[in-house]
């Protein structure tokens, strides 16, 4: 059953600006969260659930749907805005994020929120399961495909590279893996903090089909994706360079952004740019 | 397959072999049955079931975290995998067991075959006495120690066929001793059903209690034979569940008995002594003294020789039982 819809590249562009504007109001409203890397890595959600994954979001735990699993999970905000947006589940339970008793959670809770496929949140842990979820497929002939966005920051964690090297060695064609390369961690710039160039170099080393795409271009991120579908014998990674806080001028490329909650006043200013991007 | 059959076929064996035969039986019942090692299915003897079965056998290599994550992952996808660990790579791959098995409360099977002092001569690096102190604070989790051959064939059996969701199984890589599989020979043959959760009294007794399970439970029934030639009466128990723990075994020794011996080849920090304890204290409190490695990293050298070292024998099983009796107290050892 083909659930994605041909739509235009400007439907998908407002998505994107109607899921960060949610965004900025969840965190916001929580004053707790992760709002520079959910912005950065917002474009690749929406093309994986608007256009490139097979979901069905009335069976979020359809045997044959696509997989995605958030292993940067602290982007929670922008996984919960596209899932809200696609009608996993009423857009006005985004508003409860991070209360107590809420089904949206600081960082992905599969058994709790409808859609997520993976709970994750410790750094590094995310491709090893999408790695087993692909393996299952393959084992059940299954056709479904599985994909992982990572940061550019957790690459840093050695359990990447452990995952890496056995999707490669276990030929998992149907697995893509996706680095929200926004150049910045926590504390500070990636390539200072630990450097994790040349990245394209080591994925293909580790014997991946690379790409690299600009993590803001839909039609780019589409095509790349699509392109994965196609490669045979291989996992592929796709490298997508990305802004940090990308669509709020003054969080755009800002390490204080990384989880810092934007005042009431900074939220009205990040929504009236949103709202004429 | 009968008991009867099921016992012929792991007579004399090693609790690793039986594991191994077990297995590959249910392979061939369930083919949602997976097996996900780390450079150590062999050790673990998933050797035969990887043979009969090599689409369902995944080596990641020497990548346990990675392991536990695969395993998640093919649970994810319906299968039944059993991560085969060694058990100081438990302790390594603890935030992925947590976080990517008993957090989403997947039906991964984590299994050892060589903790406690089992590997002894291999040093501190290959002892694992701290595995069920990680394990037992894991919420979802399900934790089963089998104390013979034929148990440990009865208990992979059944927490696969009947048990849905994060199980850790830590079964001993060498023989049990004769004293236990003699007991649990009977009481299996003899009907006695194996129910996660569920301890068995192997002998009733009235002064004292004696609580173990995996390779001290013979070391308990030896103490018990001691103790009955000076006229005490111990009852043992085999507690193959370690969580959730029998409460209520735990409780009748309190109100039947006049004390608890725990006995277990792990730091008494964290394991089945601290459960049993929690236990009593909540209830109402009587002595009991925990046999097991207090606090230290163990020298090297043979198991059985480890054991008298640091105290984890029938004799001081005896001593600890009388010094409850004679209502003396005494200090950490």
């Amino acid at each position: 059953m083909e659930l994605s819809r041909a739509v235009s590249m400007d439907y998908l562009r407002e998505v994107s600006i109607e899921a960060r504007r949610n965004v900025m109001k969840m965190i916001t409203h929580a004053q707790a969260g992760h709002v520079g890397g959910a912005l950065s890595c917002m474009d690749i959600l929406v093309a994986l659930y608007f256009e490139v994954m097979r979901v069905d979001p009335a069976r979020p735990r359809w045997e044959d749907r696509d997989r995605f699993v958030l292993s940067k999970g602290h982007a929670s905000v922008a996984l919960y805005a596209v899932l809200a947006e696609r009608g996993f589940f009423p857009k006005r339970d985004l508003m409860t994020f991070d209360q107590i008793g809420s089904r949206l959670q600081g960082h992905v809770d599969m058994t709790k929120t409808p859609g997520v496929d993976m709970s994750t949140g410790s750094l590094g842990h995310g491709l090893s399961a999408a790695a087993g979820m692909a393996l299952g497929g393959k084992l059940a002939s299954k056709d479904f495909r599985v994909h992982a966005l990572l940061g550019d920051g957790e690459l840093q964690e050695g359990q990447v590279w452990e995952a890496v090297m056995f999707a490669a060695g276990r030929r998992l064609d149907n697995l893509t893996a996706i680095i929200d390369y926004n150049k910045l961690q926590l504390y500070g710039a990636v390539a200072e903090m630990l450097p994790i160039e040349p990245l394209l170099m080591k994925w293909q080393a580790f014997g991946w089909h690379t790409m690299e795409v600009d993590g803001h271009d839909m039609a780019q991120i589409i095509g790349s994706l699509r392109r994965a579908a196609m490669e045979k014998d291989r996992p592929t990674v796709i490298v997508a360079h990305t802004v940090k806080g990308k669509g709020v001028s003054f969080m755009e490329r800002k390490v204080e952004w990384h989880a810092k909650p934007p005042t009431h006043k900074e939220c009205e200013r990040a929504l009236a740019e949103l709202r004429e991007a | 397959m009968t008991v009867g059959t099921l016992a012929e076929r792991v007579r004399n064996r090693a609790g690793r072999d039986a594991f191994g035969e077990a297995l590959q039986l249910i392979g061939r019942e369930n083919d949602a049955v997976v097996v996900v090692g780390a450079d150590d299915i062999s050790s673990l003897r998933g050797n035969a079931f990887a043979a009969e079965f090599p689409d369902r056998a995944f080596n990641v290599g020497i990548a346990e975290a990675n392991a536990s994550g695969v395993a998640a992952g093919l649970a994810l996808g319906g299968k039944i995998p059993l991560v085969l660990l060694y058990g100081f790579t438990v302790l390594r791959a603890a935030e992925q067991i947590r976080d990517d098995v008993c957090y989403p409360n997947l039906n991964v099977k984590v299994v050892t075959t060589s903790s406690g002092l089992v590997m002894g001569e291999g040093g501190v690096t290959h002892h694992c006495t701290e595995d069920l102190a990680v394990t037992r604070s894991l919420a979802n989790m399900t934790i089963v120690q089998p104390a013979s051959a034929l148990e440990t064939a009865i208990v992979t059996k059944a927490v696969v066929e009947r048990l849905k969701g994060p199980t850790f199984l830590r079964i001993a890589r060498c023989r049990y001793e004769d004293r236990a599989e003699q007991a649990l020979q009977d009481y299996y043959l003899g009907g006695g059903a194996f129910e996660v959760g569920k301890a068995v009294t192997l002998r009733e007794g009235d002064d004292i209690t004696l609580i173990a399970s995996g390779l001290m439970l013979s070391i308990a029934l030896h103490a018990a034979d001691l103790l009955a030639e000076s006229g005490v009466s111990a009852r043992v128990m085999n507690m193959h569940t370690i969580k959730p723990l029998d409460s209520a075994a735990v409780i009748d020794g309190v109100t039947q008995t006049r004390g608890i011996v725990t006995l277990e080849d792990h730091n008494v920090l964290g394991g089945i002594g601290e459960a049993v304890c929690g236990v009593v204290s909540e209830t109402r409190p009587i002595p009991v003294r925990r046999i097991g490695v207090r606090d230290t990293y163990c020298a090297i050298g043979p198991m059985d020789e480890l054991f008298e070292k640091y105290g984890l024998t029938a004799e001081a099983t005896v001593e600890a039982a009388k010094e409850i009796l004679a209502g003396g107290s005494r200090g950490s050892r």
